[in-house]
């Protein structure tokens, strides 16, 4: 007949996350810098099935019953068990920094425990410690994570306890096991009603009915043998043939006290946590193990020394090693925040429109130029949606009269001539929400008809770093916010995020009505020009300046007040912010993104304002316009679609050419000469040529003079 | 709708029915909660139970450098699987006072105590697979579908004050009174009605989580 080693199933460990709260609270409050060691309790409990679905129907895994610690495994009296639970005793031992916790001896602290066992064995010849366990922690309370590693000391056995293949370990309860059900269920009750929790038992049954259950302590090796006896023990493991972890001490304890007559020993895995009702059986198994493939003992000599043990946990690789738990998005308050903005968006997505790309929106870059009032409330409704990073340039410092219109800004942010703009407002979207990128650049945007002075040079210089540093804040992001309050000052920005690519939401203010756009995307080299019935607008749309014939020139000087602050409805503002801010949400869920183009007006109606829901230029969050002109006064909309022109001073290709081959030069002439842009475009002749036209049309005159 | 009174009877009921009855299937959903009240306020008395779940992510692993190598030599340990992990999932059925009806409150951890992400839960098996549309294929579709997928929130346990998440339960009474129209009948006691009651939001909340 075949012998197989027995093989243990290693006690897996389940922590709490209250366990690490409570040490958490007790090294704060107690144990400060003390490394010494803690008494705690744990549980363990027999072992489950559950159904593993993912590896088809009626595949089973068995979760072995785990020793499990918490926060009462603090206090000093843990409540009576469950039947089919049992409690270990343990230390904990917290280090005070990872060097400390990687320097250890762990040979030194596990042997140290398995001394303590067998000392206990040998001395009180108690079963109390025989299930006790070792656990080594640090707790990193800034980043929130506890390094871990529990040890389960047995005692191994040499030579090794060994069983018959066949039967091997069987069900109880079976004929074969020789208990029967009725037995069973004596043993269940008695065990059920002890006053005091019975990890380790002898079950007696003196003639074949009276079945009794007693404590491990009274064994005799006179009067207890492998026909009246059966060792038993509460067992955490779900494996059919292989029993739990605590058996092994408690046969090295027999071996120890009793090793003349111990090397052949009848033992029931105890798994039964309810009596089994209908069909199902018990699952507690039986088996005869002995010692050494022959069943043949070494002398007898030598018990006292205490055997080798063995018992560290696997880590998740199933290595010997430490482990760590992360608690950070429980426990950080920057991270909670994050996950419930988090929660909140995927709700969207979840019950509503299970087609919304959340990633790609709050993984999209967003560059606002301008940290006014459009600015301000933009902000916001980009943070409502999740989106991570947004860099505010703004040359300006914060004015008393614009903490009521900018609602980024408050009261004392205005004091000792006022903070600067950009990195005010960057502070303080990182006060409403710790988990967004947001930074502040204060620069000066360079506009057309502005003249940068010749001297003193370092004007021209500092000229030059800002244009730089506005090209390397474009290329880094992935949409361009123009919030600015003038015209021309659109103009680089336009030129800039054009040549590379990426998406320009354009926002401006007047007194009653606001102007929300997108700007158009430079052709793609190798796309051929299409042109629809309407001369292509709908796929090429044009940008601020296509409808301009003439260069953005200086529009600043010489305005009066009302016009220099822009005076506008106080409601504005937020209107426009959030319709761009919702708008550039629909081009990013369209596959074409910054190429989506226009919708067109809907078949049935195309005069009413109304388009085509479900045809080209929309996407799962509705339609994607060109341009949004708002009235106020008539709390109206009006979608525009305004085609690219070929000698635009913003967008048109001669334009990007020469800024791409002369760089900052070509700039700097726009921005000194107020002519250059047309010349450039070609616009001046245009302009000659409309002269010239009106003087050539021959006004007729009618004879008689008036009618009236 | 339930008042407090009659979510406490039903739940005892409920407690009682199954205490010793044959696990089967069907009833696993019901089998196993514990009613517990509050040390010393009355009136916030909940069901509660353990379960594990499944799952195929690991916590991940950090590397430590130990100065020791440690190993150990033992031929009688068994070899364990490191493919899938038990999840332990703290189960709770709490009493609504705003909406007056049974909520689910749970909780959801790996073994070394780490709570699980919203990603995770998702990919463990407490939820039923199919109500959840998978976000990596969006499609460009213009129809919208009714997901019914409930409203997952966050919140502290009424009575415990630990924090769990839970199901929000505003749409609960419609649904359970809609499928109790079915069944009912009128000549049921006024405790077999607060049973049939709870057992109907049992069924309703088995379509979401595989309440096991």
């Amino acid at each position: 007949m075949a012998q197989t080693i027995v093989q243990f199933t290693p006690l897996p460990s389940l922590t709490h996350p209250s366990f690490w709260h409570k040490l958490t609270e007790l090294k704060l409050d107690v144990l400060k810098l003390s490394d010494a060691e803690v008494d705690i309790t744990a549980t363990y409990r027999v072992g489950r099935l559950i159904e593993d679905r993912e590896s088809g129907p009626g595949t089973f895994v068995g979760v072995g019953g785990s020793l499990g610690v918490e926060e009462e495994s603090f206090g000093l009296d843990h409540s009576s068990p469950a039947i089919g639970s049992a409690v270990a005793k343990g230390v904990v031992k917290n280090y005070n920094t990872i060097e400390e916790f990687k320097a250890a001896d762990k040979s030194k602290l596990f042997n140290e425990a398995a001394d303590k066992i067998w000392k206990s064995i040998l001395e009180t010849r108690s079963t109390a410690l025989l299930n006790t366990f070792l656990l080594i922690t640090y707790a990193d309370l800034k980043k929130y994570r506890y390094y871990y590693w529990f040890a389960f000391p047995a005692f191994t056995s040499s030579p090794a306890w060994h069983i018959d293949a066949h039967p091997g370990w069987i069900g109880a309860g079976t004929p074969e096991s020789k208990l029967s059900d009725q037995q069973l269920r004596v043993i269940y009750d008695q065990l059920h009603t002890s006053k005091q929790p019975f990890p380790y038992f002898l079950i007696r049954s003196s003639s074949s009915s009276a079945i009794n259950v007693a404590a491990i302590e009274d064994y005799s090796p006179n009067t207890d043998t492998n026909e009246t006896t059966t060792i038993g023990f509460i067992d955490p493991s779900a494996q059919p043939q292989n029993p739990g972890w605590p058996l092994r001490n408690l046969l090295a304890y027999f071996r120890a006290l009793y090793p003349q007559s111990t090397s052949k020993l009848r033992i029931i895995c105890w798994r039964d946590a309810e009596v089994p009702r209908g069909e199902e059986g018990w699952k507690s198994r039986v088996g005869t193990i002995f010692l050494g493939p022959d069943g043949v003992s070494a002398d007898g000599s030598n018990v006292t020394t205490r055997p080798n043990a063995v018992g560290w946990e696997k880590n998740v690789q199933g290595k010997l090693g430490p482990r760590m738990a992360d608690l950070a998005p429980m426990m950080d308050p920057v991270r909670l925040a994050n996950q419930a903005v988090d929660l909140n968006l995927k709700l969207m997505r979840w019950r509503i429109l299970p087609e919304l790309d959340l990633e790609k929106i709050s993984a999209t870059k967003c560059l606002l130029l301008g940290a006014g009032t459009l600015g301000c409330y933009v902000a916001r409704c980009l943070m409502g949606w999740g989106v991570r990073t947004i860099s505010f340039v703004d040359s300006s410092r914060v004015s008393f009269s614009n903490p009521v219109r900018q609602p980024l800004f408050k009261f004392e942010d205005c004091l000792n001539g006022g903070r600067p703009k950009a990195e005010c407002a960057a502070e303080r979207l990182k006060e409403v929400w710790p988990g967004i990128n947001a930074t502040g650049y204060t620069l000066s945007i360079p506009m057309p008809g502005h003249p940068i002075p010749a001297s003193p040079p370092s004007v021209l210089e500092q000229t030059k770093k800002d244009v730089a540093k506005l090209e390397e804040l474009i290329e880094t992001h992935d949409v361009v916010y123009l919030l600015m309050d003038s015209r021309e000052s659109r103009w680089l920005p336009t030129v800039i995020a054009r040549a590379k690519d990426k998406l320009v939401m354009n926002a401006a203010l007047g007194f009653d009505s606001f102007l929300v756009m997108r700007h158009g995307a430079r052709p793609e080299q190798h796309s051929v020009v299409q042109r629809d019935e309407l001369g292509g607008s709908r796929k090429h749309l044009g940008c601020y300046y296509c409808n301009d014939i003439v260069a953005p020139a200086d529009s600043l000087t010489d305005r009066t007040l009302d016009q220099m602050c822009t005076v506008t409805r106080p409601g504005l503002a937020s209107m426009a912010a959030s319709t761009a801010v919702e708008l550039m949400m629909n081009v990013l869920q369209h596959p074409q993104g910054i190429r989506a183009p226009a919708p067109r007006p809907s078949v049935t109606n195309p005069l009413d304002n109304q388009f085509d829901e479900h045809g080209e230029g929309t996407s799962v969050l509705g339609l994607i316009p060109h341009q949004l002109r708002g009235y106020l006064a008539q709390f109206r909309n009006l979608h525009i679609v305004g085609a690219a022109y070929d000698k635009c001073t913003g967008c048109s290709e001669t334009v990007l050419e020469a800024y791409e081959s002369q760089g900052f030069d070509m700039m700097l002439n726009a921005f000194n000469d107020p002519k250059y842009l047309e010349r450039l475009t070609g616009l001046d002749k245009l302009y000659e040529d409309g002269e010239k036209a009106l003087e050539d049309v021959d006004w007729v005159e009618e004879e008689g003079g008036d009618d009236f | 709708m339930l008042t407090r009174p009659q979510f406490d009877q039903a739940c005892k009921l409920l407690v009682q029915e199954y205490e010793s009855s044959r696990p089967s299937f069907a009833t696993n959903a019901l089998r196993g909660w514990l009613w517990t009240e509050h040390p010393s306020v009355s009136s916030l008395g909940y069901l509660s139970r353990n379960s594990n779940y499944l799952s195929r992510h690991l916590e991940p692993f950090i590397h430590i450098d130990s100065n020791d190598n440690y190993t150990e030599i033992d031929e009688a340990a068994a070899p364990i699987c490191i493919d899938t992990e038990a999840l332990t999932s703290q189960q709770y059925v709490v009493y609504s006072a705003t909406f007056q009806v049974p909520c689910f409150y749970f909780t959801m951890y790996h073994s070394n105590g780490a709570p699980l992400s919203i990603n995770e839960l998702l990919s463990s098996t407490l939820f039923r697979p199919d109500i959840l549309q998978d976000a990596d294929t969006t499609t460009f579709a213009l129809t919208r579908r009714n997901t019914a997928f409930p409203l997952l929130s966050q919140g502290d346990h009424p009575t415990t004050g630990k924090p769990c998440w839970f199901l929000h339960p505003c749409e609960t009474t419609i649904v359970v009174e809609e499928l109790l129209k079915e069944v009912e009948k009128v000549a049921d006691s006024e405790d077999a009605k607060l049973l049939s009651w709870l057992k109907m939001w049992f069924v309703v909340l088995g379509s979401i989580i595989d309440v096991a």
